[in-house]
Formats: structure tokens, C-alpha cells, sequence
């Protein structure tokens, strides 16, 4: 009997519990460091202090009010965006079976963003705002999939073209109405779709909080079938697992907090794609250890992304899309660089 | 309770408008190993479909232990019949650990835990079919003849009552033909399984039924099923059956002269 199966009979993995508190011990960092970083200067010891202290606190009421009221807020938004994104990604790739699947593959950022455009050049922003004009555009992207996938939404093919032409057809009013508003609205357009975490609040996290945590324990309790849905369609229906009811109601969820997402920060690419692979090349593919990796790196990953974003020119914040995918490609580079020296080795 | 198994009664299936499967009555008996053996495109695969309830919209009635199978939960169902498929190689490659525990699925609620006996069981099922040294290696990574053992082995955690197989062998060197086969045999439940190669079909299997163009032609012993006319007209070849001089069934040697 190997050693890894004497682990596996003790109910744990050491590689495995080693892996996530090392991952949680990162992510704490991460947090912290991006506390404490921005134009005004704070140590880590002030962070930790306003963070906690109560009462005679060492930190100056300013740097506090920085800090609860700018930074904590921002901080939170980057995380729950890395952590939602990511396990969307992981949960869509599985169910489609498919490697390039992300949480933007069936329209919803086409569909967030012409939302969000008609909220900024049609709608004045007192009746509907870009937030909630996004939340309705990416629903409306969902549904319009669904619709025109019609009976043949079980057919994971079908439903990924339905997606795309869906994509495309938001996409093409979006750039209709840009065309036809004022330059100052097809600016802040172009900047809201390469995401932003500057306009997070504290009131703002509610819904995204409130969306990757439950779809986060929804995607763990049927961590079983959709473990066994990767290793096949039909295999997993001779398991009793009702794949397409399955796969419909997984594409629903992710879809839910993929809206709620792009809806608050804007399209940030490419993050839902790559942070999953990472994490499938680093622990397997077995979807609980997967997920619990995804949250814990996507979170981690986003947070460093808005650091650099807000660090790399001065008195400037670059979008957070355009960081993330130079940052995100380059690591994927040198990941797959790697894998596929490790699989030719 | 009858120990009839399955009881097919006037079976149909359309599949765009083709006629796949064309009125097939049979039925299988409790602990009989089933060869199911005909040409490409003869139905098989559908035939076994059918049974594990992947395709539901034929016409006829399907029984399975005396009850008509629809009426049976999905969860029921795989709690009875395993399925050992031959499946494209996934993307994501699962760890044969994993892929054993599948077979878990149909006992486990949602919301419950993997258990210190799930793992004994597992184990179990990885020694009786000699992978307890893989378990922690990838499926993707393992030989063919392992892979259909590993499958096997998830069907026994499975804890069935019937195993269905559809072509098991293909691609596998001759000792895990017989391996694989033989391993199906120990289970000591029903099987059903679909297979191509007839000498080996008539080594391991109690009954037959022979399929072309979605008939049933015939179905029995090797000695009504494995004849030298049948396998002429279904097959179009000449075949010489005899006795094999190892396990005393058919042996059947083909005629590579003139087509007929």
C-alpha cells in the first residue's frame, strides 16, 4: 500500500491540508500588504491596529477613515470578484467539458454591458443606475440564451453557440448606442467595461457577497455529480446523476454571480479562465479541493491585480481588466510553459 | 418475486426516423452472463441504452425486476444496474481513486461526508481488480486494459445487481480481453455485454443474442445462436464452428477464401 493511500485512509491529504493553509496564509498577506499600499502611507502594524483596535487606537483618524472607508471596501470588492470569477470558471468548465468555458462564454458581459450603456446614454441615472442597468442586461442575456437554445439547452454545443450569438447580438446594439451618444458617455462606457474596483462602498459588497457565498456552497454540495460529470455525460447519467437538469441549473447559478459581478465592477476577462486551470494543474481536478483553491488563489490573485493597478503609474489607476489580462497572460504563459516541459520531461 | 431480470416486450426506437430497434422481445434471467453480438450498427449499443435508461423514448415496455423500469428513480436505477461505457478521455483527468469512489454516487445523499468505510470499500474494490498501486496515479495516465478495470471496479462499489458492458475489449491486448472478462464473471451478478469478437463471446457467456438491423435473430445457446448459417447471414462469412478442445464451448474459425 503506497503512503499516499495510508493518508488517504487517515481522511486527509498532508500535501493537500498543507496546500489550502499555505493558500490562506497568502491570501491574509495579500490582504494586508494591499491595506496597507496606496499614495498615503500606512504600516502594517496601523492596518492590523485599525482593523481590530477599539479603543486607544496608535492610528490617526484620517489613515483609519483611508482605510475603513477606502481601501477595506476596495479590497473586499477585488477579492469576491478573483473568488467568484474563478469558481464560476472552474464549475462552467466542468459542466461543459470544455477548457475554454468562463463565466463570460454565454453573453453575459455583452449583455451586462449594453445595460449599463443604455443606464448611462438613455435612462437618467436617477431612475436606473449603471449597477442595476448591468444586473438587468446580463439576466436578459441568460434568458435570451435559454430561449433561443430552446429544447436543445441539454446539448452543451447548442447551448455554447446560443451563448455566442447572443454575445454578439448585445454586443451589437451596445456599439450602436455608443455610436450615437456623446463622447463623454463613450468614454465612461469604455472605462466601466474594463472594470474598476474605485466605486466599491461597503453597501455595494452586500450582493456580491451575498451571491459567490451561496453559489459557492451550492457548487460544494453537488460537488459529487459535478466531479462525475467530467469524467463524461453519459457515465455520469448510469450514476443517477439528471445531467442536463444539472448542468441547466450550474449554468443558472454561475450565470447569477457572474451578473451580479460584472454588474458592480465592470467586465474583468480572463481571470475565469485561467485562475481554474492554475489551480487544476496544482491539485487535480477534484472539484471540492478545486473550488476551496479557486476562492482562495482567484481572491488572492484579484487583490494584487488591483494593487498594481493602482500602484504601476502614479496618481493614476489603470483599469483592472487591462492588468489583469497582461499580468494573468504572462503567468499563463509560464504555467503552461512548465506543464508541457513537465508532460515532454 | 421471478428471477427474470430484465423482460423486453415489443421494443422500439426510432432515431430520426430510422428504425434502430424493431420489435425485440426478450427476456434475462438472474445471474446468466449475456453476449450480446451482431455487426456494427445492429443495435447493440442501443439495445443497452435502453436498458440503462439513456434512451427512454422507445415504444414497448422495458421490465426490470418485475416492474416496468420507467417507474424506477435514477438514483434507484444505479443503484441496480452499473454501466462499464467506453467514453472519449476526459479534459480533466481524475486521480482512479476518484474515479472508483464514483460508484459511490447513487448510495450518497447530496449533503453526506466521505466515511472511513467508503474508503475500505474502495480499496477493497482496487485490490480485487489489482490497482491498489494506482490509486493515487491519474485515469488518464493508466494502460487501456487498466482503465476498464478501474471502471469495473467503480461498478462494484456500485453495488449492483446488473452489469451492463458495451464493448469492454475493444482496443485490448488479448490477456486483458480475457482479464477484463473474466473479472466481470467473478462478480456473480448479471451481465449483459456487448462484444465483437465471437470466440471470445463463446468462452465466457451462458446465452446469446444475435442482432442485425435492429432484429433480434437469435437468441439461446451457443448452439442455436452460434451456427454456422447464422453467422453467414448476419455477418456475410463463411465460419467453420467445432468444439474448442480448452473450455469445451464453440470455437469458431473463419473462412478467408471466397466471400459468399
Amino acid at each position: 500500500m503506497s503512503l499516499l493511500t495510508v493518508k488517504r485512509q487517515q481522511g486527509f491529504s498532508l500535501q493537500y491540508a498543507l496546500l489550502i493553509t499555505g493558500s490562506v496564509f497568502f491570501l491574509i498577506g495579500t490582504f494586508l500588504f494591499a491595506t496597507a499600499s496606496g499614495n498615503v502611507d500606512i504600516t502594517f502594524a496601523q492596518v492590523i491596529d485599525a482593523i481590530f483596535c477599539e479603543e486607544n487606537c496608535q492610528v490617526s483618524n484620517l489613515q483609519q477613515k483611508i482605510i475603513w472607508e477606502i481601501r477595506l471596501p476596495r479590497i473586499l470588492m477585488a477579492l469576491l470578484t478573483g473568488a467568484g470569477l474563478s469558481i464560476t470558471g472552474a464549475v462552467l468548465q466542468s459542466v461543459t467539458r470544455n477548457p475554454l468555458a468562463d463565466p463570460y462564454l454565454f453573453g453575459i458581459s455583452s449583455g451586462s454591458a449594453l445595460g449599463a450603456v443604455v443606464a448611462m446614454a438613455l435612462i437618467p441615472a436617477a431612475v436606473l443606475s449603471i449597477t442595476f442597468g448591468a444586473l438587468i442586461g446580463g439576466a436578459v442575456s441568460v434568458a435570451l440564451m435559454l430561449i433561443l437554445a430552446g429544447r436543445s439547452a441539454s446539448h452543451v454545443e447548442r447551448l455554447l453557440l446560443a451563448g455566442v450569438a447572443v454575445s454578439f447580438m448585445l454586443s451589437a446594439f451596445t456599439s450602436l448606442i455608443l455610436y450615437y451618444s456623446n463622447p463623454q458617455i463613450a468614454a465612461q462606457m469604455l472605462f466601466w467595461m474594463m472594470g474598476s474596483f474605485s466605486n466599491s462602498q461597503w453597501n455595494s459588497l452586500v450582493m456580491p457577497m451575498t451571491m459567490v457565498t451561496i453559489g459557492f456552497l451550492i457548487f460544494l454540495v453537488f460537488r459529487r455529480w459535478l466531479t462525475a460529470i467530467q469524467a463524461g455525460e453519459e457515465s455520469a447519467h448510469t450514476l443517477g446523476i439528471p445531467v442536463s437538469r444539472l448542468r441547466l441549473m450550474m449554468l443558472i447559478v454561475c450565470s447569477a454571480i457572474t451578473a451580479v459581478l460584472v454588474a458592480h465592477v465592470g467586465g474583468i476577462g480572463f481571470v475565469g479562465l485561467m485562475i481554474p486551470h492554475i489551480c487544476r494543474f496544482i491539485i487535480g481536478n477534484q472539484i471540492h479541493r478545486l473550488l476551496i483553491l479557486c476562492l482562495l488563489l482567484g481572491s488572492a490573485f484579484m487583490i494584487w491585480v488591483d494593487v498594481i493597478a493602482r500602484s504601476l503609474l502614479e496618481n493614476q489607476v489603470l483599469p483592472v481588466g487591462v492588468v489583469t489580462s497582461a499580468v494573468g497572460s504572462f503567468f499563463f504563459f509560464v504555467i503552461l510553459k512548465s506543464r508541457s516541459k513537465n508532460e515532454f520531461d | 418475486m421471478s428471477n427474470t431480470v430484465f423482460k423486453s416486450s415489443h421494443l422500439c426506437w426510432r432515431a430520426a426516423d430510422k428504425l434502430i430497434l424493431d420489435q425485440l422481445n426478450f427476456s434475462i434471467k438472474q445471474g446468466e452472463f449475456v453476449g450480446l453480438i451482431g455487426p456494427n450498427g445492429a443495435g447493440k449499443s442501443s439495445l443497452l441504452r435502453c436498458l440503462y435508461q439513456k434512451i427512454t423514448q422507445y415504444q414497448g415496455e422495458i421490465s426490470f425486476l418485475d416492474r416496468d423500469i420507467k417507474s424506477y428513480s435514477r438514483q434507484e436505477l444505479a443503484s441496480r444496474i452499473a454501466v462499464v461505457l467506453q467514453e472519449p478521455p476526459s479534459q480533466f483527468s481524475l486521480k482512479v481513486y476518484d474515479v472508483i469512489a464514483m460508484g459511490l454516487t447513487p448510495h450518497k445523499s447530496l449533503l453526506s461526508f466521505d466515511t472511513a468505510s467508503d474508503r475500505t470499500q474502495i480499496e477493497a474494490a482496487a485490490t480485487q481488480v489489482d490497482l491498489t498501486d494506482k490509486l493515487e496515479q491519474y485515469f488518464n495516465s493508466l494502460s487501456g486494459g487498466e482503465k476498464q478495470r478501474a471502471m469495473i471496479a467503480r461498478a462494484m462499489v456500485q453495488k449492483p445487481q446488473v452489469l451492463l458492458m458495451d464493448e469492454p475489449t475493444n482496443h485490448l491486448d488479448i490477456r486483458h480481453q480475457l482479464e477484463v472478462l473474466d473479472l466481470a464473471r467473478s462478480l456473480d451478478i448479471t451481465v449483459i455485454v456487448s462484444i465483437h469478437d465471437l470466440n471470445l463471446a463463446a468462452a465466457f457467456c451462458d446465452r446469446f443474442i444475435l442482432m442485425n438491423k435492429g432484429q433480434i435473430v437469435a437468441n439461446g445457446s451457443h448452439e442455436n445462436v452460434l451456427t454456422e448459417q447464422h453467422l453467414n447471414s448476419v455477418f456475410g462469412v463463411h465460419a467453420h464452428v467445432d468444439q474448442h478442445p480448452f473450455h469445451k464451448g464453440p470455437r469458431i474459425t473463419f473462412d478467408l477464401g471466397d466471400k459468399p
